[in-house]
């Protein structure tokens, strides 16, 4: 699956576009579209709401053209916008009411009615990756999929390079006790300072 | 004693790690299979599927961008121009490549053609909106588009027809519209329903015919 990353635009397109040529627009729709839904999708995990952001993402992309230095990759500042969208949709206020803050992030109570929308997920890692908690879901997939390091995560979230590794420590646990408790096998840690 | 999540990750991750847990990870099973473990897992993190976002999403967008933009701009009617030149050259395209049952078609389009063309002459707006109504009931009068149809003809249709949704915000924002913009506005929308009605009854003209002529012609 193409992460956002690994999308490329060429810098033609990119001409054609800040010049307003809806062609352009349309292309660079086409191509982005999808990898930034589906990161959305695992940010927000609630369709609707991916939707309505996704929507946000690109009108802010289309009208600020201008705006991209450059500097670094266009995929990136695109990633960059979509991850502020569904970041500042889940410190929102309609968010929050859902949410309690925890010590080291927003962790959410009712996850987006999760229980729905498991359904619709095929494998036992989209469940389980659906259920962590929404910081440790952005995390660990801004990291292993999006291929970012702690230090860019840690920009994106205001916070330190440590709160990225915590994070990501904290869903790997998560999703492995899931995915073993789906698949029926031992609770028990395996790897442990205490085992 | 065996290395932690938050080690293990940054093994996975080629960060350093203190040579002595490099060391136990190497030579403990359990450790090699837990760092295993995490590979395979942000392995199979990369290859979930994408998931597919609506087209509704891309036509709202359109239209906010639209919405957006100065009622005034050169941008504005290029967008405009553009597209609905753009449409008219996918008909037409798409009526010149088509085997379809010309005969059968050219008399229902003559009486839509026939009377489409004269609407640039005139200088009122009255015409242009009657001509629309017109267009609009014919196309009411049409058969339901059919439940399987060809995708380049839909994707026409869906163009065609998100173009006129646009058009329509413009209008609707009439009061900010001098004649002349307002006219150029009809203008357009006259001819976007006329190739809607073009393509849609080749479309009906094709999906008339017998299976064995669809696409070679004969008899």
């Amino acid at each position: 699956m193409p992460a956002l990353h690994s999308v490329e635009i060429s810098s033609e397109v990119l001409e054609r576009a800040r010049a307003g040529d809806t062609d352009a627009h349309a292309y660079l729709y086409r191509t982005l579209s999808k990898p930034v839904y589906t990161l959305l999708r695992r940010f927000v995990v609630r369709p609707a709401i991916a939707e309505e952001l996704l929507q946000d993402v690109f009108v802010e992309i289309l009208r600020n053209l201008n705006h991209y230095s450059g500097i670094g990759s266009f995929p990136g500042w695109v990633r960059s916008i979509a991850v502020n969208k569904a970041l500042m949709y889940l410190r929102s206020p309609w968010h929050r009411s859902l949410s309690w803050l925890g010590a080291d992030g927003i962790q959410s109570i009712h996850e987006e009615s999760v229980a729905a929308i498991h359904d619709s997920f095929d494998s036992d890692l989209e469940r389980a990756l659906a259920a962590l908690p929404a910081v440790s879901r952005a995390v660990v997939w801004l990291h292993d999929v999006e291929e970012m390091t702690h230090a860019e995560i840690a920009r994106l979230f205001g916070r330190t390079a440590s709160f990225s590794k915590s994070q990501l420590a904290r869903a790997h646990r998560e999703l492995r006790d899931r995915l073993e408790t789906s698949s029926g096998g031992l609770a028990c840690m395996p790897i442990s300072r205490n085992c | 004693m065996h290395a932690d999540f938050q080690e293990l990750l940054n093994l996975r991750a080629g960060e350093p790690v203190a040579a002595d847990v490099a060391q136990h990870v190497s030579k403990c099973p359990k450790c090699g299979l837990e760092l295993g473990r995490l590979q395979r897992v942000a392995h199979e993190l990369q290859q979930l599927p994408q998931f597919e976002p609506p087209q509704r999403v891309w036509l709202t967008v359109r239209e906010r961008l639209l919405r957006s933009a100065p009622l005034h701009s050169h941008g504005g009617w290029i967008y405009l121009s553009t597209a609905a030149a753009a449409i008219v050259a996918i008909v037409t395209g798409v009526l010149w490549t088509k085997t379809i049952d010309r005969d059968n078609t050219a008399r229902h389009v003559a009486v839509v053609a026939g009377s489409a063309l004269p609407v640039n002459d005139h200088d009122s707006i009255a015409p242009l909106v009657v001509r629309s109504q017109e267009l609009e009931a014919l196309l009411r009068q049409m058969p339901q588009r059919p439940t399987v149809e060809r995708a380049a003809t839909s994707a026409t249709i869906d163009e065609i027809q998100s173009t006129i949704q646009m058009l329509d915000l413009q209008l609707s924002n009439s009061s900010r519209l001098d004649h002349e913009e307002a006219k150029r506005l009809w203008n357009t929308r006259v001819q976007l329903l006329d190739s809607l009605v073009y393509v849609r009854y080749a479309e009906v003209a094709r999906d008339a015919r017998p299976i064995n002529t669809l696409d070679t012609g004969a008899i």
